[in-house]
């Protein structure tokens, strides 16, 4: 009877010195597995450092982006607070709660030899145009006089019936 | 029999579809995977940033208002929005219950908005203070209540209420949600009071958690700039309280106050009623009359206190001397239009401090027939009226002024402007053409705003702008004495040791087809000291029912307000500042 021919799978036998120097797991070659492996590690090691403390000043960063934004809050409030305060309505009736009334009379007093930067202390509505109008005349009742006696003659000119 | 080494015809049709059909699922499969990670690729991404990336805004505050002393007239302030995603919600009842003391609402409505998943946000205060803000967070963190959210917004606050309203304008939102500012140096300066918005970008986790080392974008906001006024609130102040007290008193139905340094034009006080508190009230409606600023928008026929600008004229043009006389009627006619004064009188010789000090309109048409259309109306014209002021403050009006060469000039006008009839004026020319003569003959730029500045640093100063000249000095010097002597002797005006240069007025209110038969204008203008004034004042007062003229209604106003001036600016009587200086 004639059968198939089987085909069988080749096996190629070894000894086991043959095995060991096939494969190659020699101390040189450990060594150098070992050594990647620790660089590796150490690579890793270091990258997942610098992660975490990048993720942690992040979460500083936020934490601080927030509380400055509660800071700006707590201001605008207390400016609020203050300007409330100092309100006139509110000046106004905590003077007169303290018992402060508004000055009916008034009374000026001449200090003889007061110095001039002082006598004009007080006037403070108007700051200056620099040195304009500020001319005075050496006598300025000579001129006045003298300006009437012109203004009188010549309306006098002028004047019509 | 040997069993065939081949497969039946009928496994192979079987294999051959098994094989067709892989392809085809596989073929589908690309065909799908090339949709959703080409064709859709930009949706997906978009729809991904939009989960993952945040971008907060963060408002900048607007700047602040000032008076020239640095008392605050306008601030920003922070409220916020406490709202809900109610399907994040877990026990609407116990969180609700917490909530409802502190943000002062109905437990039962709490619970409701609470329970609408359906929605996927819902607001439960919109307008909590800080102190409420901080309450929920902390309820917040206890609960672990993500589905609690708290929005800041910004909010103007006016601590001085009414005081100012018109020279300050308003912020609000508008109809598209936009923080805007409306009228006055609110509107005028808006660009310098808005600050630049901020915003942190960055990227979220599926619990809506900010990712630390993810991509992040922080960008600080810039707070708006503050704006410092010339006015000063405590003359504001007391200003606004005598403006009232006059129109309760004479029974007006509304007023106008103008304060003003006529050496630089720096306003020191603006001030109409009625007026309205420009904080934010919800449900509030203003009527639209009441936001115009009067002092500089509002037109009105000044009546005699115009002489003053006529009688310049004549005096500066050598049309008539100081001393010169005229010879009064009781009328006149120019342009075939009859003019008398008030009283129908005929007052004989006058002269021109009479003129002034009985107020006579013969006297005044006179003057301007004398000096022809062509003079009075380019001296007019040189005293500002018919142009802008050039203040900065929105809306300002011109004024109605007919000259000649305009199509509805009459020849009658030349009569009639001469005592501030036929022209229409507003309150700020008035008072800026009288300073004019207050300030020896130059007419000042009017001003409220001193400087610009950021935190503390001055940015931008405003300097008075230097005048033009529209009378000599010696011609305002003049006037000023007339004006003195003849304002001497009225009682309500005297201020004993104060010579006070003044011009009183009561005008006609025009209606369709002439004048109102009983309304009238009661005005008031002044300088003082008169030597060397420090403060001009224009009162205005509009119908007033306990009497029509303006020496009965608007001088008590103005001798009360400089009263306080004189005190409160520490300008002695004028026989102890001259013997001083």
């Amino acid at each position: 009877m004639k059968t198939d021919p089987v085909y069988l799978p080749r096996v190629n036998i070894r000894s086991p010195a043959e095995l060991r120097s096939s494969v190659g797991f020699t101390g040189k070659t450990m060594g150098l597995f070992l050594l990647v492996l620790l660089l590796g590690s150490l690579i890793g090691s270091f990258y997942l450092n610098q992660a975490s403390h990048t993720a942690a000043a992040g979460l500083d960063v936020l934490r601080l982006t927030g509380e400055r934004e509660q800071r700006r809050q707590e201001g605008a409030e207390l400016r609020k607070r203050i300007s409330e305060m100092e309100a006139l309505s509110n000046v106004k009736s905590r003077a007169e709660a303290l018992g402060f009334v508004e000055a009916d009379a008034v009374e000026y007093l001449s200090v003889d030899n007061l110095p001039s930067e002082l006598s004009h202390a007080g006037i403070s509505a108007s700051p200056s145009l620099g040195d304009a109008h500020q001319d005075e005349p050496a006598s300025k009742e000579t001129v006045a006089w003298w300006g009437e006696v012109i203004a009188r003659f010549e309306s006098w000119m002028n004047t019509r019936p | 029999m040997a069993e065939s080494k081949w497969p039946e015809r009928g496994s192979k049709t079987r294999l051959t579809i098994l094989w067709l059909g892989t392809v085809v699922g596989v073929l589908i499969l690309i065909g799908r995977l090339f949709y959703w990670q080409v064709i859709r690729h930009n949706d997906l991404r978009e729809i991904g940033q939009r989960w993952r990336l945040v971008d907060i805004p963060i408002p900048a505050l607007r700047g602040t208002i000032q008076d020239r002393h640095g008392s605050v007239l306008a601030l920003d302030e922070y409220e916020f929005e406490v709202f809900a995603t109610p399907r994040d919600v877990q026990d609407p009842d116990g969180l609700a219950a917490e909530l409802a003391p502190v943000l002062d609402r109905d437990q039962s409505t709490l619970v409701t908005l609470l329970s609408q998943t359906s929605e996927p946000s819902v607001s439960l205060v919109w307008d909590a203070p800080l102190q409420v803000a901080r309450e929920v967070e902390t309820i917040r963190d206890q609960w672990g209540a993500r589905a609690i959210g708290i929005s800041p917004a910004r909010k103007r606050v006016y601590p001085e209420k009414e005081m100012a309203c018109h020279l300050l304008g308003f912020v609000t939102y508008d109809h598209e949600g936009d923080y805007d500012a409306f009228y006055g140096v609110e509107e005028f300066y808006g660009e310098e009071l808005r600050g630049l918005e901020g915003s942190w970008g960055g990227t979220s986790d599926a619990l809506n958690l900010s990712i630390s080392i993810g991509s992040r974008n922080v960008l600080l906001p810039q707070d708006g700039r503050d704006l410092i006024l010339t006015v000063d609130r405590t003359i504001q102040g007391l200003v606004e309280e005598e403006l009232r007290r006059g129109l309760s008193e004479f029974g007006a139905e509304k007023g106008t106050v103008i304060v003003m340094a006529p050496r630089t034009g720096a306003i020191l006080a603006m001030a109409s009623y009625p007026c309205y508190d420009p904080n934010p009230h919800l449900g509030q409606e203003i009527p639209k009359e009441l936001l115009i600023n009067p002092a500089v928008s509002d037109v009105y026929e000044p009546g005699s206190v115009f002489k003053v600008v006529t009688m310049a004229a004549a005096l500066d043009s050598g049309t008539v001397g100081r001393y010169g006389t005229y010879y009064d009627q009781g009328q006149i006619f120019v342009g075939g239009h009859l003019i008398m004064n008030w009283d129908r009188d005929a007052w004989g010789t006058i002269s021109m401090t009479e003129l002034l000090k009985y107020s006579l309109n013969v006297g005044a048409a006179t003057l301007s027939t004398s000096l022809g259309a062509e003079g009075f109306y380019d001296y007019v014209e040189r005293f500002g009226f018919g142009q802008l002021t050039g203040i900065d403050l929105p809306y300002e009006s011109k004024g109605i002024m007919r000259v000649p060469g305009d199509g509805n000039w009459r020849e009658g006008d030349l009569g009639t402007n001469s005592f501030g009839q036929g022209i229409a004026v507003t309150p700020l020319q008035m008072i800026t053409a009288a300073a004019a003569v207050a300030n020896d003959g130059l007419l000042p730029t009017p001003y409220v705003a001193q400087r610009i500045e950021q935190n503390g640093q001055i940015i931008k100063e405003f300097h008075p702008q230097p005048g033009r000249t529209v009378i000599s000095p010696r011609v305002a010097k003049d006037l000023t004495e007339m004006l003195v002597e003849s304002m001497a002797g009225k009682q309500n005006l005297s201020i004993p040791g104060y010579a006070i240069a003044g011009k009183t007025g009561t005008a006609q209110i025009p209606v369709a087809g002439g004048y109102h038969p009983v309304d009238t204008i009661g005005c008031f203008v002044g300088y003082a000291p008169a030597d060397d004034p420090q403060f001009i004042i224009l009162v205005k007062m509009d119908r007033p029912r306990e009497s029509p003229w303006g020496t009965v209604v608007a001088v008590p106003v103005f001798r009360r307000i400089a009263e306080k001036l004189f005190v409160y600016l520490g300008i002695p009587p004028d026989d102890l500042r001259m013997a001083s200086t």
